[in-house]
């Protein structure tokens, strides 16, 4: 578009010029004037065409409101008007100009001074004519005389009149005698019978004949003759004009001519300014409402691009944008606007980075926090909680939901906790620590340590407690001690238990013939006591050293189904029969096989003992693969754990038969901790108690190793 | 403007052209001779000869200028055939003189072959580009200076005449 708009502006020029100087009288475009005119008028409507395409376009784009459309038709606006207005000016004043002195020339005055001259040339050729004629009329009388005019007379007049021609002629035109001055032997020039019949009468024909160049009078004058003629003979002569009057005369006629050519073309040269007039205003006019387009789009263009840029990074796209290469304004105001752009993504860019490594230091803590057993509330400096990981809602046995929108003095429950916190806050500076026990009913005790801090002022403030679950640990702190106890009593009591039963052996031994009947029975029943009681003591001591003293497990593969069938064989025909249901299908665990038959087999006692008073006493175990470790689960149903001691069930020293020694259970989780396996103790909702192991499996281990 | 007649005939060592061109008459052009203006007519002339593997052969071409003006001093129309003057004491016979072509030597007889049948053309009209330009452009959209003939063509067999 560019590039036509300038070719089409060049080869304007050039066809206005040549238009112009066309106007010229010796061009060589003079005879192609309408060709020239048409070319121009072509170029005219192609460039108008031009125009209205470029105008279309511009509508349109204002019409679907585009960015920089009302910049550029503003623009356009304003280079047109400034380039309009003073060329339809221009235009106005130079039409009036050239058509008034295009009248101008023509007046009056030069018209009737050029016919005046006229007129006296004429005047004086007729005179000469008028003169000529008489002469020859004259003349021709004189020839009448002779008849007809012999040769010689006729050079005679000729010489005479000092003409060029003389001639004596028929009326029919016939040339009956002639003499020229001219000896190119072409007969004389003769007028047309009808003129020649005319010249019969009256004073003749007179005439004055241009030819070639130069002016030649012509007389046909009737020769009378006395002779009746029935063909009357005509003398004619023709005379040219003195070259001095013929001269004037003929400049006087040229020029009036070439000015009665001119009147005559006043409309037309009037017009062909207007044409041209015209044409270089619609061109130029043209021409600057294309440059105007052109201008005004490469003004807008940088908008536009801004206008795009300003968009897409509204958007949030940061993408570098195409720079204007000009060192302009402009140039310059979209090669900062790039930078800007780049500068923000550069930030954008820092600042995701910072903030992804905040969230990640945040998301690392977070999770910290949440696999901590510990738990962890944190509140607001008016009490409010603001934060609890997984391991404080586990601690606490509560979702602690909606409690952000409450104080801590109004929590309605954990009131020991809520209480213990807020006296710990109040009666410490600082650090506090402090242990607590929540009773949860039916003797279920639960030891929380607690930990508290105050947050320092410039984080906003706030409170921090962190706390244990130290029932487990305390829990084991009580079997540590057992242990130690029973080590200690095992060995303490154990000694003097053989000499004591040694000495009532002996005693017996001693004094049994030496008593009477009665007093050697009483003798023998209470020495089988004490041996008996001994005997119970001891038992009861190596008990206590077995817990004490159990060995290291010696892990190794075990089938487990195999061990328990082989352990199942020694209940056969027991008071309580024990089922078993087995899954076939199971891997080989890690397990001692010694330790764990001891496992199985105080757990079935505990079970026998437990269902003695059914109706109908069952005990089963189950084994079953569940994911990555086997579970065996021993079933009674029995009255089951009472809730009181079902947190301590494995402590020792705790039970619920009158003659037990508490030992079983903690042996059996000591063994089972031993092996790094799991255990559970619970009561089945349709009544009973069940123990649940669950032990690592063997393939697994030696993968692990 | 169109011809009343036309024909191509042979004389004694020419073949000559006889036509005549009939005019509406046209206030408008004696108006101009009048005022002063030398107005331009040309007769064009061509004989072609057909080719069959070719463009047609172009074997004679012939223009004649005339001129028509009023001489003021003599109060004459002048019409100029070449360098010939004639005059005419009226604007009807010098126009009337212009109209009719007589005896136009187009071709010599050595030009054509006898026997061979040629194409002739012909056209009589205003030449407007010897007319001064305003007039140029006046006569561009005016129906009174369109002065033209159309061409006419007509064939004929070339026979010189018999020397004898």
């Amino acid at each position: 578009m560019k590039r036509l708009i300038l070719i089409c502006s060049a080869v304007g020029t050039i066809l206005l010029f040549l238009l112009a100087s066309a106007g010229g009288k010796t061009s060589l475009f003079e005879h192609n004037y309408p060709l020239l005119l048409s070319l121009n008028v072509l170029l005219a409507v192609g460039m108008a065409v031009l125009v209205g395409i470029q105008l279309q376009t511009l509508w349109r784009e204002y019409r679907q409101r585009q960015f920089g459309s009302r910049l550029k038709l503003k623009l356009i606006i304003m280079f047109v008007l400034l380039a309009v207005a003073p060329g339809t000016l221009i235009y106005a004043v130079s039409v009036q100009f050239a058509v008034r002195s295009i009248e101008s020339w023509y007046n009056l005055q030069v018209d009737s001074s050029l016919e005046s001259g006229l007129e006296l040339g004429r005047n004086a050729l007729d005179a000469l004519l008028n003169q000529l004629g008489e002469r020859s009329r004259s003349i021709a009388l004189e020839l009448g005389d002779e008849g007809v005019p012999s040769l010689s007379s006729l050079v005679r007049v000729r010489e005479q009149l000092d003409a060029d021609e003389v001639s004596v002629l028929t009326t029919t035109g016939r040339i009956v005698a002639t003499t020229s001055d001219m000896h190119n032997g072409l007969a004389p020039d003769v007028l047309p019978s009808s003129q020649l019949r005319q010249a019969r009468v009256g004073r003749g024909y007179r005439a004055v004949e241009g030819e070639g160049d130069k002016l030649v009078m012509r007389v046909v004058v009737p020769i009378a003759s006395r002779q009746f003629q029935t063909d009357p003979l005509l003398l004619q002569v023709r005379v040219p004009v003195p070259e001095s009057l013929a001269q004037s005369a003929e400049s006087i006629q040229e020029l009036h001519q070439s000015y009665q050519e001119l009147r005559l073309a006043r409309q037309g040269l009037k017009r062909i300014y207007l044409i041209t007039l015209t044409l270089a205003l619609l061109l130029s006019m043209f021409a600057a409402v294309a440059f105007a387009f052109m201008f005004a789009r490469s003004l807008s263009e940088p908008l536009s691009i801004l206008a795009e840029g300003t968009q897409a990074v509204a958007a949030g796209d940061l993408s570098p944008r195409q720079a204007l290469p000009s060192r302009d304004e402009l140039g310059v105001l979209t090669q900062s606007f790039n930078r800007m752009t780049r500068q923000l993504l550069d930030a954008r860019a820092q600042a995701e980075k910072n903030s992804a490594a905040v969230d990640a230091a945040r998301a690392y803590l977070e999770s910290v926090l949440a696999n901590l057993s510990a738990g962890v509330l944190a509140f607001t400096g008016d009490w409010h909680l603001r934060a609890a990981n997984q391991g404080a809602l586990t601690i606490l046995t509560d979702d602690l939901t909606d409690f952000e929108s409450m104080a801590l003095p109004d929590w309605p429950v954990h009131q020991t906790f809520r209480n213990a916190v807020l006296g710990g806050f109040s009666d410490n500076e600082g650090l506090w620590h402090k242990q607590i026990e929540i009773e949860h009913g039916e003797g279920n005790i639960q030891t929380l340590l607690l930990h508290g801090s105050q947050l320092p002022a410039s984080t906003s403030g706030g409170y921090v407690v962190v706390f244990d679950d130290i029932t487990e640990l305390i829990s084991a702190q009580r079997n540590a001690a057992w242990s130690e106890v029973a080590r200690r009593l095992a060995h303490e009591i154990k000694n003097p238990l053989t000499p004591i039963q040694l000495s009532a052996e002996r005693l017996q031994f001693k004094l049994a013939d030496k008593l009477s009947e009665d007093d050697r029975a009483m003798l023998n029943r209470s020495t089988q006591t004490i041996v008996n009681q001994v005997e119970a003591m001891k038992n009861l001591v190596n008990g206590f050293r077995d817990y004490a003293r159990l060995p290291v497990p010696k892990l190794a593969a075990v089938d487990l189904n195999a061990l328990l069938r082989e352990i199942l064989t020694l209940y056969e025909g027991s008071s309580v029969p024990v089922l078993a249901e087995l899954d076939g299908d199971l891997p080989l665990v890690l397990a001692d096989a010694s330790q764990l038959r001891q496992v199985v087999h105080n757990l079935l006692q505990n079970a026998q003992d437990a269902v003695t008073e059914q109706a109908t006493p069952q005990v089963t175990v189950h084994t079953r693969q569940d994911g990555r470790r086997v579970e065996l689960l021993v079933r009674d149903n029995g009255p089951g754990f009472p809730a009181a001691i079902l947190t301590r069930a494995m402590e020792p020293y705790v039970t619920t038969k009158p003659r037990g020694s508490g030992l079983g259970l903690a042996i059996v989780r000591k063994i089972i901790e031993e092996h790094r396996a799991d255990i559970s103790i619970g009561n089945r909702p349709e009544g009973g108690a069940e123990v649940r192991i669950r032990l690592r499996l063997a393939q697994h281990e030696v993968v692990v190793n | 403007m169109s011809f009343r007649y036309h024909e191509i005939v042979p004389v004694e060592q020419h073949y000559v052209v006889n036509a005549s061109v009939e005019l509406q008459p046209n206030p408008r052009l004696q108006e101009l001779v009048d005022g002063g203006l030398s107005i331009p007519f040309v007769a064009e002339f061509t004989i072609t000869r057909s080719r069959w593997y070719w463009l047609d052969e172009t074997v004679v071409e012939r223009n004649t200028s005339f001129r028509l003006f009023y001489h003021a001093l003599t109060r004459q129309y002048r019409l100029s055939i070449g360098g010939i003057h004639r005059n005419f004491s009226s604007f009807d016979d010098a126009l009337r003189a212009m109209l009719t072509l007589r005896n136009w030597a187009v071709a010599e007889h050595g030009n054509l072959t006898d026997g061979e049948t040629y194409n002739a053309s012909l056209r009589f009209r205003l030449d407007t580009a010897q007319l001064p330009k305003p007039f140029q452009v006046a006569a561009l959209g005016s129906r009174d200076l369109d002065l033209t003939t159309n061409w006419v063509h007509w064939n004929f067999v070339a026979q010189a005449l018999d020397p004898r």
